[in-house]
């Protein structure tokens, strides 16, 4: 049963949600904060994490990303608290994720980093992974093309060991763009859509196809120069129908 | 009796802030000011940090206190420790977004009214909770002790500007006080606001089709200069002030020059950070003091002051308020700031015309720094340069509102005139924009979606 001061932490929600449905940001806001500095009142640690961890999704959410920062930075310090390492570490995804949507890159940067850095000591490949190719689109956006493939050829590295396909999927779109924009190794970006064409074909969207068809497209040419095939047409059709077929 | 320096030393000393990040600036500008050497022109030249909440009876009667900043001569200055922590939680709040278009508080004026709020009602919880959050960060980036110290020490060389010249009791800010009632002489409104509308023209702030409110052969001008006869004595005083106040603008901006004159370039992006967080912050203070005060109403997240205004133009009046007493407008004297300290950098300075806007200068400044990088491209150069000069400039378009006051108000005595000659009044709306047009206006202007 929820405690007293969760129960005054979600009444301060409705509150605010109530304001900032009649563009009242200014008292919906300060309700918000009251909703979130109110929880440090309560006595237990677990309880004060999960709270603030639901009001960061929350206020990110509507649109405070200020109190989204303040409350998932909070769930981050009770976990290091609790010594809760799953919690930690998705939170601390949570706290880069929010820092790239709001172009703070040195931050979100150096969390992905850390967050590299810590699930590997513990054998996370999954959280592993999702860090590493954040980071190498954030690496690849700041025009380091090098350092972005290599941070996503250990993201595949790391989902062989352990698979998380939402992520594998995002890191071969990202190698194949990476590729494109930077003038990677060909072969990388070909191996990556035929692996979206394996395993991914359903999610493709028409917009995402549209999005990659060119890029690959110009890989595959520059592939099959370095490693011709006796028949190429044939070869494309075979590997990568997804891009091929009309 | 008044008091002496050592008077005044044993009333603040025991005030003095114990707060750690209070302490940490005040170390640095005390370091920054000995190093200056201004200490040879001021013997003697104490700065102090009090926090007021500290004294045994009511500060306000306390002939040290000060909302703000202030010069006590020969050689005082105080800065009160609550106001430099309110300036620590409007650029720590601002700090939690390295990109400005990204920054929430500048989706609408309701939001910037709910990071006032928020400070006003619970400072001491949300700057506790910032600063936490920083200590928390897991980049090396830990700027915002230098933009606090950098901020401040510019306000300090302002009151050390006023100790040069001689000038008692000058404050840096004349913050728009809740209690006390606003303007409502009409004569004293219209000069006050004349004298702000001529300065900002002299940089290049008009207002088309107002100009006859600051030309002095212009029957709109000669409206209010009759006015300004009647309260000529006090006008007068009031224009010597703000000349002072001008003077230390100008020391202030020096000192700031000098000081920054080895430092990496970078360091004036803190600066120009620290300053636009602050002005901003003090104007939307001031601001959503006034509408509260006169009950403005809101469609949406906008105050419309524009109906308001048209409805009853008598609000002009209490409106010169929100230009302090003998004050320069903060959000102007931030950008002067920044345009003289950057100025500084380009070695054959801006070429504009005299004719240009303000907004035109500022252009032409941030291309000449931009073209000074043509050559190395050195990207992070490129970040600061981009990011301050956005800061800039919207501070610069965001001058509308107290632009349009200015001058509408101004001109208003001869409005009053023509409605008197003709019998019925005259329905007039201008439009004031918020910070979401002043943003849309500058993204335009850049060119971004």
């Amino acid at each position: 049963m929820a405690s007293q001061v969760i129960a005054e932490s979600d009444d301060l929600i409705q509150r605010g949600i109530a304001a900032q449905n009649e563009y009242r940001f200014d008292d919906a806001g300060l309700s918000f904060w009251h909703a979130l500095s109110c929880i440090d009142a309560s006595p237990d640690p677990k309880e004060r994490r999960d709270q603030s961890l639901q009001l960061a999704s929350f206020f990110l959410r509507v649109t405070h990303e200020d109190l989204a920062l303040l409350a998932i930075s909070e769930a981050i310090r009770l976990d290091e608290k609790l010594k809760d390492h799953a919690s930690l570490v998705s939170h601390l995804i949570f706290y880069g994720n929010i820092h790239m949507r709001l172009g703070n890159t040195d931050e979100a940067k150096a969390t992905f980093a850390d967050v590299i850095e810590r699930c590997l000591e513990i054998e996370d490949y999954g959280d592993a992974a999702s860090a590493s190719t954040n980071l190498a689109a954030m690496t690849a956006n700041s025009g380091d093309g090098a350092g972005a493939i290599r941070l996503l050829r250990n993201s595949l590295q790391y989902l062989a060991k352990k698979p998380f396909p939402d992520t594998e999927f995002i890191t071969h779109i990202t190698m194949i763009q990476t590729v494109a924009f930077h003038d990677g190794d060909p072969a990388l970006a070909v191996e990556s859509g035929i692996a979206i064409g394996k395993t991914f074909s359903e999610r493709v969207t028409d917009d995402l196809r549209q999005q990659l068809v060119q890029p690959l497209q110009t890989a595959v040419e520059s592939y099959l120069k370095k490693k011709p095939q006796p028949n190429p047409e044939a070869w494309k059709k075979k590997n990568l129908a997804w891009i091929y077929s009309n | 009796m008044p008091l002496t320096a050592a008077g005044f030393a044993a009333e603040l000393a025991p005030l003095e802030s114990t707060d750690p990040i209070v302490q940490a600036v005040a170390n640095n500008i005390r370091t920054a000011v000995k190093d200056s050497g201004v200490e040879h022109e001021i013997p003697g030249l104490k700065i102090y940090f009090p926090d007021f909440s500290k004294a045994k009876s009511d500060a306000t009667t306390m002939a040290s206190y000060t909302k703000g900043c202030q010069s006590i001569l020969p050689s005082i200055v105080v800065v009160n420790a609550h106001f430099l922590l309110d300036t620590e939680a409007a650029i720590r709040s601002f700090g939690l977004y390295d990109e400005l278009f990204k920054t929430p508080y500048l989706r609408n004026d309701a939001c910037m009214f709910g990071l006032v709020k928020r400070v006003r009602e619970d400072g001491n919880q949300w700057l506790q909770k910032l600063r936490e959050f920083e200590q928390e960060k897991k980049s090396k980036q830990r700027n915002e002790i230098d933009e606090l110290t950098l901020t401040i020490l510019f306000f300090c060389a302002h009151e050390i500007g006023h100790l040069k010249d001689g000038v008692d009791g000058g404050q840096f800010v004349a913050l728009l006080n809740k209690a006390a009632p606003f303007e409502n002489r009409s004569a004293n409104a219209a000069v006050k606001v004349r004298r702000h509308a001529s300065e900002f023209e002299a940089y290049g702030f008009d207002l088309p089709g107002w100009k006859g409110a600051v030309d002095p052969q212009h029957e709109v001008f000669a409206a209010t200069e009759k006015l300004r006869l009647k309260v000529k004595e006090e006008d007068e005083e009031n224009a010597d002030w703000f000349k002072k106040e001008i003077s230390a603008d100008n020391a202030a901006v020096k000192f700031m020059i000098h000081y920054l004159k080895d430092q990496a370039p970078m360091r004036r992006s803190l600066l120009i950070r620290g300053l636009f967080a602050a002005s901003l912050y003090a104007w939307y203070d001031d601001f959503l003091t006034f509408c509260e005060a006169m009950n403005v109403p809101r469609m949406g997240t906008k105050p419309m002051l524009s109906f308001e205004l048209m409805r009853d133009p008598e609000i002009y009046i209490r409106a010169a308020s929100l230009f302090g007493d003998v004050h320069r407008c903060t959000i102007l004297r931030s950008t002067l700031a920044i345009q003289e300290v950057l100025n500084a950098d380009v070695n054959d300075g801006p070429k504009t015309k005299a004719s240009d806007t303000f907004l035109d200068r500022v252009s032409a400044l941030w291309s000449n720094l931009f073209g000074q990088d043509e050559a190395e491209k050195d990207e992070s150069n490129q970040s600061w340069k981009v990011q301050s000069a956005r800061r800039h400039l919207l501070l610069a378009i965001h001058m509308d509102t107290v632009v349009k006051l200015a001058y509408v108000g101004a001109s208003m005595p001869w409005m009053k005139e023509k409605e008197e000659q003709r019998g019925t009044p005259q329905l007039m709306m201008i439009e004031y924009e918020s910070i979401d047009q002043s943003v849309n206006r500058l993204k335009r202007m850049l060119g971004i979606k």
